[in-house]
């Protein structure tokens, strides 16, 4: 009394008395207006229907008594229920007022519903469409108000309407049960629905429509010219085999009232999958025209089938509709996921086609790097571009191989950044046409929390949103500035530059102080998801990658592989058996499991054959997200890494043994381009890098990367000196038990990089050596080294000479490296003595000294050398010496060639 | 196809039957060769934790999370994987390293099922070793079984490369200084991250030990990262990696290093020998480098006693063996009588 008080509202109103008789009068409800306007209204009153208690407005504005039941919801359930579009509103009224054993009313204001007269039908939005098919109509019905349904193979097969006799078209032709039309035309016993099969007659406007339905009219008399028909032959529809529907098309009678061609024609425009069927006047004979087409059905010109009944927030997983759908969603999931796409052809010039090229920012966990750049497959990248540089905002450079992100997607470790991340081609960044802008990626919010959800490969994929699933894993990506302001207790990594990686797998009732912790980090959480795994007896054997870069599972086939595979269910929260059910897509057809009530449950795939499979768990409450597991069962599982080398060096191939050192290659490697040498073998393996010549420089280790291929670039930086200086020696890669692989260096130098090198000598130093003529400790190091490696020697000093010279002299054994059977040697070629001055004519008392030198370090000559000139003297020669003038033979090639024919080696 | 719900409690027994008492090593082993083989290659920080997701989280795991540590340590350092820089392990090629005719050791990160299901004759599993034992007469079938999986013979002694692998002594050193000189690492220039717990080399009465805070001059150190990997480095001298110039040395080559400098030192890592009737049981606490380690392999079982490892090597091969470990290591072998 108080509340009815409060809001104005009195008990009674007597002037409402009749109302509410007309009311308990009325099977429907009806509006104020309706009931007011003519007792109330015209008069002047201001009354209210709800100044009465008496009366109740329905959801949809209109009123009724209090007293009463409002009887829709139990209508729609059961209309629903019964699979029928419409009732006889006072029987169900009735029915429904005798369940609850009060007075019901019906609502029209429900747009649920359309009331048409004493009859209340499902509204369009509630009906599907398919038809209502009754097994058993009353005679009355029959092709009244009902017309038989048949197949179009049942029909097409049938005998002609005169050999039936007495009997009844349903009782000649296996009926699928009795269908409700509503035609203008007038209905006759030789009509039936039948369903359209395939697209032929489709053109958009014939209704001729597949899985459409439509009225036909068996064996017609008259003309069928340019009449749909159902006919029946020896001819062959692509769609539907010896019978179809087509448009009857026939050439002129001839004079016996014979046709010569008879066209069956396909209305829709394609005629290369819909061809018409061209038949011969011999053909006439073997075709039957079974039907002709009186129209097409609309739906809204046969009784429907109500849709499955769907309540809010729920998912329906019983009924064969729904079931039929969720088997048609996830298989075009499942598609949709392993589709690959189509390889393009590479090109030096065309431009590729950049819409399938994949670049994102994914993350790992803290062991493998954190955050990564993703890209690839790249198919159709310019085979000119050899290595992909990603740049950060902050100048910091990362390289990946492109004939790797050609293939497959690859990953490379990068610091977080707030700034975007571009990408270019080494050698190429000032190309525009070279445009690898579509790889580019934004950085990551420095201002907020970026979280990736892991994956079952253990990928984790950039999330939009800001809410977190319970049951599911994720990485947490926090910028130092939010990091301080949070004080919040999960662990994390510190990843540099103060960011901080925290990796959590939310369990499905998360404690109160990680929820705090979230929202400190600006998370909520979201709805709980459950999540999909293989048990740790189905151990995939391999990980594979779609052409997108999605991970998924494969397991062999045949007899050592499983036929099974076990999967774990975790967090699905079904509170009843059956509230969660899983489904699998695969090669077989779709299969389904229901799931006990819990939350964990393992489910075994048996049988399996070869093939991907795609596994979705749905809950019956909308609330847990789906969850999806797809993997592959395959015969052909990637074989082990071959245990060998493969070397190839200027195109030509070679392959290194275990305990065996093979040669990859003989030439001067200073003239090797790095694309001219690629290495391979298994991956990581470690390549011990040496400079061998007398003995073993060791260099460095290199490993082999995740493709098994070798760092060139690494390799070529390691020997850049060795190779452009030495002018003999082996590049050595050491591959442990796989052998070495050995690329034997040789230089002959050329009289004109001597003469080049020679002359820049002169240019600089010979200032230097005139004025320092005789100080043979300075000279030695700052210029007779230099050229005599110019020269092809090794200039090492002697500590001691054989006895006192007889002038200002210094001696150094000239030394050469040499390949023979049995490795590189050196051995001393020379002597290198070192005069202040130097004439053709010696003293004999020096040259008997030369001779003592040679002797001394075993052989036959020596170069004899102020710095500026220089002459060869021969053991016990006592002719005249052909001095050289180095500024004369610089300016000469011919003295050049002749100087460097007496005094060098290796030109 | 056919969706059956495993109940919870075969669940249990159905990994089991898969791979075998998780208690011991062999089960564990081979899930760390299928996870590896079914990835290529993966952070071994990655790897581990999966499996121990896998595995559970319950107290008696933890145990077995320390042992799974332990064992992928060990199918490194036997070449079941190939190790690279970063913590990365990578799927490593089938080796049968020939012991004697008819018996083979296999090396790879295949799992054992698929290894077993591709090999003529038996698969024997000793903890981490397996041995491929085949009548000597199947040789070519053999051979052929091996090429189809892409692997190789090789002998005892190319698998363990002693012949081109240096020894630990002053010119391996002269060798680390040589590559200190050429291509020094900015001092601090690993601790981007962080600062790292530096440990020095020092010597003991009782063998190599890493200390903190070492006054003993020490140019060799080590520190474990963020991600539980250690990482060594060569120092010029007197500093740390944090405020010298220094190289850093791979796992093997510190393990190399360490020996060097205690033979220069004057402070031999000594070794502890027990024989019996059959057998000579060495014990030593360090980690040989690995050429050392693959030659004592290949001719000795190993188990582990405490902190130790034990080699059982036969009698015969007793005096070879002892000679190229002193000679390359500087190994000081003690014997001790039987208890």
């Amino acid at each position: 009394m108080a509340r009815s008080h409060r809001l104005g509202r009195s008990a009674h109103r007597p002037s409402f008395d009749t109302l509410l008789d007309r009311l308990g009068r009325s099977l429907t409800s009806l509006s104020e207006s309706e009931l007011l306007k003519a007792t109330h209204w015209s008069l002047g009153q201001d009354a209210r229907l709800r100044e009465d208690l008496r009366f109740r407005q329905t959801p949809w504005g209109r009123w009724m008594r209090a007293e009463d039941l409002l009887g829709n919801d139990a209508l729609h359930r059961e209309l629903h229920a019964q699979r029928r579009g419409s009732a006889n509103l006072n029987e169900s009224l009735d029915l429904v007022g005798g369940l609850f054993g009060r007075r019901c009313v019906f609502c029209p204001g429900d747009p649920r519903f359309v009331l048409q007269g004493d009859e209340v039908r499902l509204a369009a939005s509630e009906l599907s469409r398919q038809p209502v098919i009754e097994d058993e109509v009353g005679e009355l019905e029959k092709y009244t108000t009902h017309l038989p349904i048949h197949s179009l193979k049942a029909a097409a097969a049938s005998e002609p309407a005169g050999e039936w006799g007495p009997d009844a078209q349903e009782q000649m032709i296996e009926t699928l049960g009795w269908i409700r039309v509503s035609s203008r035309r007038r209905l006759n016993s030789r009509m039936f629905v039948a369903q359209i099969e395939g697209h032929s007659m489709d053109d958009g406007r014939s209704g001729l429509v597949d899985g459409g339905y439509a009225i036909f009219e068996l064996w017609p008399s008259g003309t069928k010219q340019l009449l749909s028909v159902l006919v029946r032959g020896s001819f062959r529809d692509p769609e539907t085999g010896s019978y179809t529907v087509k448009k009857y098309v026939a050439d002129q009678r001839d004079a016996e009232g014979q046709h010569h061609q008879i066209n069956l024609v396909s209305l829709n425009p394609d005629k290369e999958r819909y061809p018409d069927i061209e038949l011969q006047v011999e053909d006439e004979e073997a075709l039957t025209i079974v039907a002709k087409v009186i129209q097409p059905l609309s739906p809204d010109e046969y009784a429907r089938r109500p849709k499955p009944l769907r309540r809010k927030g729920r998912r329906d997983l019983n009924n064969e509709d729904a079931l039929e759908r969720v088997h048609e969603r996830l298989s075009e999931r499942a598609s949709r996921f392993f589709k690959a796409e189509p390889a393009a052809t590479e090109s030096e010039d065309e431009r590729p086609d950049t819409t399938t090229w994949n670049s994102q920012v994914v993350c790992l966990d803290a062991g493998s790097g954190a955050l990564h750049l993703e890209i690839g497959p790249l198919t159709g990248l310019w085979k000119f571009v050899k290595v992909l540089v990603a740049r950060a905002a902050t100048g910091e450079t990362r390289q990946t191989l492109a004939s790797n992100a050609r293939l497959r997607p690859v990953r490379v470790a990068v610091l977080p950044s707030d700034g975007a991340w571009t990408w270019g081609a080494d050698g190429f960044e000032d190309d525009p046409d070279v445009d690898l802008s579509p790889l580019d990626v934004p950085g990551v919010a420095p201002d907020r929390v970026s979280a990736f959800r892991v994956g079952a490969d253990g990928v984790g994929k950039l999330l939009t949103g800001d809410h977190l699933s319970p049951g599911q894993a994720y990485r947490l990506l926090v910028p130092p500035d939010v990091w301080e302001g949070a004080n919040c207790s999960i662990p994390t990594t510190v990843l540099g530059d103060g960011w901080h990686l925290a990796e959590l797998a939310l369990p499905a009732e998360p404690r109160a102080q990680l929820v705090d912790d979230l929202e400190k980090l600006g998370f909520g959480l979201g709805d709980l998801t459950p999540s999909l795994s293989f048990a740790l007896a189905s151990w995939p054997d391999e990980w594979r990658a779609t052409a997108r870069g999605e991970g998924f599972a494969c397991f062999s086939a045949g007899e050592d592989g499983a036929d099974s595979v076990l999967i774990a269910i975790a967090g699905y929260e079904a509170e009843v058996d059956d509230e969660a059910q899983l489904f699998v897509h695969g090669p077989g057809g779709p299969r389904r499991v229901s799931l006990p009530a819990g939350s964990t449950a393992t489910v075994e795939l048996s049988g399996l054959s070869t093939g991907q499979y795609f596994c979705t768990l749905l809950h019956q409450r909308t609330r847990v997200q789906p969850a999806h597991l797809p993997f592959e069962v395959a015969a052909d599982l990637a074989a082990p890494p071959q245990a060998s080398l493969n070397a190839s060096v200027a195109g030509e191939s070679t392959t290194g043994a275990p305990n065996t050192v093979t040669r990859a290659c003989r030439g001067d490697l200073a003239l090797l381009a790095q694309d001219e040498v690629a290495v391979e073998g298994p991956p990581g393996w470690a390549a011990r890098v040496l400079w061998r010549e007398v003995t073993d420089d060791y260099l460095a280790t290199l490993e082999l990367d995740a493709a098994g291929q070798l760092d060139v670039p690494r390799l070529f930086s390691l020997t850049r000196e060795r190779r452009e200086r030495r002018l003999l020696g082996d590049l050595v890669l050491d591959c442990g038990e796989l052998g070495s692989l050995v690329l034997e260096h040789e230089r002959h130098a050329t009289v004109q990089g001597v003469g080049s090198v020679l002359g820049e000598l002169a240019r600089t130093k010979s200032d230097f050596v005139r004025r320092r003529a005789g100080a043979f400790t300075q000279l030695l190091p700052m210029w007779f080294e230099p050229v005599g490696q110019c020269l092809g020697y090794e200039v090492e000093t002697v500590a001691e000479l054989p006895e006192e010279p007889p002038v200002h002299a210094a001696a150094a054994r000239l030394l050469v490296t040499e390949r023979r059977a049995d490795g590189i040697g050196r051995r001393c070629k020379r002597v290198l003595v070192m005069l202040e001055e130097l004439q053709s004519e010696l003293d004999e008392g020096l040259l008997d000294w030369l001779d003592g030198v040679c002797l001394r370090f075993g052989v036959d000559n020596a170069l004899i050398s102020t710095g500026l000139s220089w002459a060869e003297h021969r053991r016990r020669s006592r002719l005249p010496l052909k001095v050289w003038e180095l500024d004369e033979v610089l300016a000469q090639d011919e003295l050049l060639i002749a100087f460097l024919r007496d005094v060098a080696e290796g030109v | 196809m056919k969706l059956t719900v495993v109940p919870q409690e075969q669940v249990a027994a159905r990994s089991a039957a898969r791979w075998g008492d998780f208690g011991q090593d062999e089960p564990l082993s081979d899930l760390i060769r299928a996870e590896v083989t079914a990835r290529g290659s993966c952070p071994r920080w990655t790897a581990l934790r999966r499996l121990e997701q896998a595995l559970g989280d319950d107290d008696a795991d933890q145990r077995r999370r320390a042992r799974l540590q332990e064992i992928c340590d060990g199918l490194e350092y036997e070449g079941d994987f190939t190790a690279s820089s970063g913590g990365v392990l990578n799927v490593s090629p089938v080796r049968a390293i020939e012991l004697q005719p008819g018996v083979h050791r296999m090396v790879c990160s295949l799992p054992s099922r698929r290894l077993r299901a591709s090999l003529p004759g038996e698969l024997h599993i000793d903890g981490l070793r397996r041995l491929h034992r085949f009548d000597p007469n199947t040789e070519p079938e053999v051979a052929a079984a091996l090429q189809a999986l892409g692997g190789v013979v090789v002998s005892p002694q190319a698998w363990a490369g002693l012949d081109l692998t240096p020894v630990a002594d002053r010119a391996w050193l002269d060798n680390l200084d040589q590559r200190l000189e050429w291509r020094p690492e900015a001092a601090g220039s690993l601790e981007r991250d962080g600062a790292l717990d530096w440990q020095a080399l020092t010597f003991t009465a009782d063998g190599p030990r890493w200390r903190r805070n070492s006054d003993e001059p020490t140019r060799l150190w080590r520190a474990r990262t963020s991600y539980g990997r250690w990482i060594w480095a060569w120092v010029t001298a007197d500093g740390t990696p944090s405020t010298k110039a220094f190289v850093t040395l791979f796992a093997d080559d510190a393990n190399r290093t360490l020996f060097a400098v205690a033979r220069e030192a004057g402070q031999l890592v000594s070794a502890l020998v027990v024989r019996d009737d059959a057998f000579a049981h060495l014990r030593l606490r360090e980690w040989l480098p690995r050429a050392e380690y693959r030659y004592l392999s290949s001719l000795a079982s190993k188990s582990r006693i405490g902190n130790q490892q034990q080699w059982s090597l036969p009698l015969s091969r007793v005096d070879d063996v002892f000679d190229t470990l002193s000679r390359r290591l500087g190994l000081d072998i003690k014997e001790e009588a039987p208890a």
